[in-house]
């Protein structure tokens, strides 16, 4: 088994761990029922993509400064990382938001810039695959420091405008602790698969690299 | 110092001049606003307001309508006048000919001024054109004030980005295809609180939320930092 296969192996079995636990174990709350149980994997994934944009941005970073290949490719992979988590924050918003509020969207401020914020990404990997070689790896790594700026405008964007939908900051610290359990497991899990991904992505960019190279020494023939 | 003044007036002229001869391109924006103008004029506007909605409310409600309409024209003549630069740089080089005897700083503030110059410039026919069309006859000299000051703010964030946003698509083939794309999103921040701080201006009251100020400001601000310490790197071959 490859390092590759491993770690695949790793991350479905601590998904399918939280799941379990998620779904079979903890308590079901009382209002919300069922739906209730987006909450884990929602936060979860918000957290990890705010990671993701975070490691996007410094990894782009060390390869202006110094270069590397590897560096590249991390940021890369994060990127799609995070556009991806972006992408399932927003869904299993939506989600929460017909069950709990009975509307699928709300222009409040943490939905509004999540949608710029996810928006940003994606304009990232249009630019990033649109690009070749060195200009690709040089003009992606700007894009992703530009792009981490709406990271803070997100996160803090209940405190600066304040919204009845989402709890402020630091109220998953004054949760059930039963609920903090599942939360912390959810999230190991989603940050396994954050790790696979990124490791799995970068191998591939590495490997599209070389034969790009390769193709380079052809002479392109 | 003054070498460097130097420098960044040299180069402020020739973007302006360049901005200049593309008016043209200008001209479609332009074209494209009063479309959006009459558009959205004819289905919410004056024209067919329902008479029983009182002054106050009906006023509230055309601002809202005018800032958003506003600020969408506005974003397109910022996309507009990028694109141009970009081509121009693609086509002439112009770009790699100022980056001999000029730092990647001074040349991103030079050009970054000179959009933002064009950029108020638009705005301010958009602005004819919108409270023309929306039937805006209540601003007062102090509202004007405040929307030119919007205006400016947006305009150097727009034009840091877009700047930015244009030397890296100059540097990609097919790139001026991909600049909306790459462009837009990253000033949305921008459009959003520069929309959001127009519109209680445009029914001539105070603006509420004192937190979009700040977030157009701040972004316009860290944008401009970021492109200042990042454009020689875009620059680089």
């Amino acid at each position: 088994m490859t390092k590759m296969q491993a770690g695949a192996v790793v991350s479905t079995l601590a998904v399918f761990a939280a799941l379990t636990v998620v779904f079979l174990f903890l308590p079901l709350e009382k209002e919300m029922l069922e739906a209730q149980k987006i909450f884990y994997f929602h936060v979860s994934f918000a957290f990890t993509m705010f990671l993701a944009c975070v490691v996007t941005a410094v990894a782009g970073g060390y390869y202006l400064a110094r270069g590397g290949a590897l560096a590249d490719a991390v940021a890369g992979a994060s990127a799609e990382a995070a556009f991806l988590f972006a992408s399932i924050v927003l869904l299993t918003g939506m989600f929460w938001a017909r069950s709990s509020w009975n509307a699928w969207w709300s222009w409040e401020p943490r939905l509004t810039s999540m949608l710029a914020l996810w928006a940003i990404y994606a304009g990232y990997l249009l630019f990033r695959a649109n690009a070749r070689g060195e200009t690709r790896r040089r003009l992606s790594s700007v894009y992703g420091i530009a792009a981490c700026v709406m990271v803070p405008i997100v996160y803090y964007s209940i405190k600066l405008w304040g919204s009845v939908m989402h709890p402020p900051q630091g109220t998953i610290f004054n949760m059930e602790g039963s609920m903090q359990v599942g939360l912390l497991i959810s999230f190991a899990a989603v940050l396994t698969v954050y790790a696979s991904l990124i490791a799995l992505r970068s191998q591939i960019e590495t490997a599209e690299r070389r034969l790009e190279s390769l193709w380079q020494n052809e002479g392109g023939r | 110092m003054k070498h460097t003044f130097a420098q960044f007036s040299r180069l402020f002229y020739k973007d302006l001049s360049l901005q200049w001869r593309s008016r043209g391109a200008m001209a479609v924006a332009l074209l494209f606003s009063l479309t959006a103008v009459m558009l959205f004029a004819l289905v919410y506007g004056p024209f067919f307001s329902p008479p029983e909605l009182p002054m106050e409310a009906r006023r509230r409600e055309l601002a809202k309508l005018a800032s958003s309409v506003y600020w969408t024209a506005a974003a397109f003549a910022g996309v507009v006048a990028v694109y141009r630069s970009a081509e121009a740089d693609r086509e002439a080089g112009g770009i790699k000919a100022v980056r001999m005897d000029a730092d990647g700083s001074v040349i991103y503030a030079a050009r970054v001024c000179a959009l933002s110059v064009m950029l108020c410039l638009t705005q301010l026919a958009l602005g004819l054109l919108t409270a023309a069309f929306f039937d805006i006859a209540w601003l007062t000299l102090g509202d004007v004030l405040r929307l030119i000051g919007v205006g400016a703010a947006a305009a150097v964030g727009l034009g840091a980005v877009g700047a930015l946003m244009g030397a890296m698509a100059a540097s990609m083939r097919g790139g001026e295809g991909l600049l909306s794309a790459g462009m837009l999103p990253l000033q949305l921040p921008l459009l959003m609180a520069a929309s959001k701080c127009a519109a209680p201006i445009w029914a001539s009251e105070p603006i509420p939320e004192k937190m979009w100020i700040a977030l157009l400001a701040s972004y316009a601000l860290i944008m401009s930092a970021v492109g200042l310490l990042l454009f020689e790197l875009v620059l680089e071959d």
